[in-house]
């Protein structure tokens, strides 16, 4: 519980100490209470780690997997395995297809389409600091590793994202084992198995190294996290902690989401919020298949739940919100201002505004046109652009121009 | 193409402990006289421990696919099948099973011990057996024969002599603890890819149990919305309601159960079967699929997943999962009647004629 009450102090200080984190306020401001939790953190290994995080020292380091501890070798396997698009059935998908490097791993269009022209029934999510988040995609308590979500696109059937089935999936592998580079990779990224790629663990492989290529895909370096604001970013940032506004309730933290595990954090509950998006019924229902949290566990008092996204690199992945519906970032902020959105005609006509299962949180508030603007951007503050250009994120097979 | 096959159907049977003993007609082997004391010795847990020292009976229990009595063959077109008459071709036909049981006459449930295959990729380990039903990989018609498909899915496993057998039993499905584990490394049947490809559950963190799709002619439409159409009708049965957080995996912490396991446990009554029938390969268990999607409409959909995936509101799922012998939206499980015993003569001798299961 200290470390969560320690998460929690972090996050009521957010909003005062306005991108100077955690270890430069500590001797100003911070209690022995708050100091006795940042030691015990310490003391548990929460910056130990042999992989080159990139995170800042005030920041805490993401959770490895037990069974998947963190290494550059399989980052940069998964770095390019994440950009094949030979592991597909066609050979025309990779991940990379729907998640762009310049887009924080977005793709900007409102559904992507699979390798057989399926369309995905929810709009393709930035991969920013997944490594942070207590469980994977925009509403889906059941995936709590990266490694599990990532069998549903390579895998998955419904939809067809990869389309990697029984037919082809002994092909698809043995063409990265012919693989020159290949053979290189696998063996640097699983020293300790005796025949990493033509073995019987080359798919868990191809898996567990996609997974530490994203989980590796951390984001601090914005002009927020520089202190570096425009007085309309300041005046937004101060909307953005305001009583009136209340968007720091969800996007808390340093991750700028509710949903946000570290390793400080021993156990967080699920965190899933309606926002009032749609009403189909008048009894609060979203649009099939998309009734997120619901979807899974069949709650009826989670309809149209979905996972607080992060607001970092927010403003280069629109379009917005878990169907990609809401195109921009004034958009959605008109939609909380609204408290809900109201859809007039159509099959999705509705008034999100007085559905039962909207977060209490979410109340009605004026918003004049300058402060939309200023809150815009302070979101726009939030974009880390060497993240979005860093050659360490960037596709390893460009030189050749294969395998895209 | 429909056959008439005389078939010696046993009749479903709930719990053995809860029915008739008169329904029951106890089968004694006769190798060995069944001993009351040897069958205390062997309940429960025990009875894998003296099935090491002890003389053991092997079993070989075929599985096969039927509609309305006739063979399930992938690419053949099937008539008159649901509520609506459909047309209808097979796009999957598997299921996975565990916990096979055989219940003596004394309502005892003694464990088959599942036999441990050869081979890289075996359909059955020692916990959970997977019976595909495909003739074709994908179930296409055009596709390279089923490298999995040998005509003879079953599952083979060993009794202890001695008992006196009434029924056999088994649960649908995949163990909970292997159902919520890591698919990429788990041993088959339960490796994807692998045998498990298509059979991932992924989105609620687990297997189908059982996935008996079709492609009705002309597909489905749904009825109330004229924008809703689509070609393949699906029958998933999993478990569904299983959120399972991080923080919990990372901290070791048990996962919570499902809110519906849909774990249904089938009980067949031998009937006139004997268990030297279950020796010889002579009865196979018959899924039929007519009886599975009795009631419902394949060609149509009202909402949710189209047909039933075992989603809690998905209005196809109220009659497939009631066949199944599952209890849905808070009913009470009703008996199953897609699960039969019959005799595997017919099938055996026509499409494997070199089996040493032909019965006489």
């Amino acid at each position: 519980m200290r470390h969560r009450a320690a998460v929690m102090l972090t996050t009521d200080q957010f909003g005062y100490l306005r991108g100077v984190f955690l270890i430069a306020s500590l001797a100003i401001s911070l209690s022995g209470c708050q100091i006795e939790s940042q030691t015990m953190v310490d003391d548990e290994g929460a910056r130990e780690s042999t992989f080159d995080w990139r995170v800042p020292a005030s920041t805490p380091l993401p959770v490895e997997p037990e069974d998947n501890p963190m290494t550059e070798a399989k980052f940069q396997l998964g770095r390019h395995l994440f950009y094949d698009a030979r592991l597909s059935v066609n050979g025309e998908i990779s991940c990379a297809s729907c998640h762009h490097q310049s887009k924080a791993f977005s793709d900007g269009i409102q559904r992507p389409v699979g390798a057989t022209g399926e369309v995905h029934p929810r709009n393709s999510q930035s991969l920013t600091n997944s490594a942070y988040f207590n469980n994977l995609t925009w509403g889906n308590p059941a995936l709590a590793t990266i490694e599990q979500q990532i069998m549903l696109p390579l895998f998955g059937d419904n939809p067809i994202e990869h389309g990697i089935d029984e037919s082809n999936f002994e092909q698809i592998i043995m063409t990265v084992q012919a693989d020159e580079t290949y053979q290189r990779l696998f063996l640097n990224a699983f020293p300790e198995q005796d025949d990493p790629l033509l073995g019987d663990l080359a798919w868990d492989n191809v898996v567990k190294a996609i997974g530490s290529f994203v989980r590796g895909m951390t984001s601090f370096n914005s002009a927020f996290d520089r202190g570096d604001l425009s007085a309309s970013a300041r005046r937004g940032e101060a909307l953005f902690n305001s009583e009136r506004l209340e968007c720091f309730h969800c996007h808390d933290g340093y991750n700028f989401s509710d949903a946000t595990i570290d390793r400080g954090v021993s156990f967080l509950e699920p965190k899933f919020h309606n926002t009032g998006l749609y009403n189909i019924d008048g009894m609060g229902a979203y649009p099939e298949p998309n009734t997120g949290r619901h979807e899974v566990t069949g709650n009826p008092d989670h309809m149209g739940q979905f996972r607080t996204p992060t607001l970092r690199n927010v403003a280069v992945t629109a379009p917005y919100n878990h169907d990609g519906s809401v195109a921009t970032l004034e958009e959605v902020i008109r939609n909380y201002a609204a408290g809900g959105r109201v859809i007039t005609s159509g099959e999705n006509a509705g008034d999100g505004r007085v559905s039962p299962f909207k977060d209490g949180v979410l109340v009605p508030f004026q918003i004049t046109d300058a402060e939309v603007d200023d809150l815009v951007a302070f979101l726009e503050s939030l974009t880390d652009h060497d993240f979005l250009a860093d050659p360490r994120f960037s596709n390893p097979w460009e030189s050749t121009g294969e395998n895209l | 193409m429909t056959r008439s096959t005389p078939h010696a159907t046993a009749p479903f049977i709930p719990e053995a402990s809860s029915s008739k003993p008169s329904a029951l007609k106890p089968v004694v082997l006769s190798a060995v006289v069944a001993s009351a004391a040897m069958l205390s010795a062997c309940g429960g847990a025990d009875s894998s421990t003296e099935i090491d020292g002890a003389r053991t009976i092997a079993l070989s229990i075929p599985f096969a696919a039927q509609v309305d009595g006739e063979a399930a063959t992938c690419g053949t077109e099937f008539q008159s099948v649901g509520a609506d008459a459909s047309t209808v071709t097979f796009a999957d036909l598997r299921l996975y099973a565990h916990d096979f049981k055989l219940v003596t006459d004394e309502g005892i449930a003694i464990d088959l011990t599942l036999d441990t295959l050869s081979g890289d990729s075996p359909a059955q380990n020692d916990r959970v057996v997977q019976l595909d039903l495909r003739d074709t990989v994908g179930c296409e018609s055009d596709a390279d024969a089923n490298p999995n498909f040998n005509n003879r899915a079953q599952v083979s496993g060993a009794v202890p002599e001695g008992v006196t057998v009434s029924a056999l039993r088994f649960t649908l499905g995949v163990p909970f603890d292997l159902n919520h584990a890591s698919q990429s490394d788990a041993a088959e049947p339960l490796r994807n890819p692998g045998r498990a490809s298509g059979a991932g559950w992924n989105w609620q963190n687990g297997y189908k149990f059982a996935s008996f799709d079709v492609m009705p002619v002309g597909g489905w439409t749904d009825p109330a919305n004229a924008g809703r159409s689509g070609s393949r009708w699906n029958v998933h049965v999993g478990s569904t309601g299983c959120p399972v957080t991080a923080s919990e995996l990372e901290n070791g912490t048990e996962p919570e159960t499902c809110t519906n396991e849909n774990r249904p446990v089938i009980t067949l009554a031998l009937g006139a079967f004997e268990l030297e029938d279950l020796e010889s390969g002579a009865v196979h268990v018959v899924i039929d699929y007519a009886k599975l999607v009795d009631g419902a409409s394949v060609a149509q959909d009202e909402g949710g997943a189209p047909g039933c995936m075992s989603g809690p509101t998905d209005p196809e799922c109220e009659g497939v999962f009631a066949n199944v012998g599952l209890s849905w939206g808070g009913n009470t499980a009703p008996t199953q009647s897609v699960f039969m015993l019959e005799a595997a003569s017919q099938t055996m001798s026509e499409s494997s004629p070199e089996s040493a299961f032909a019965a006489e």
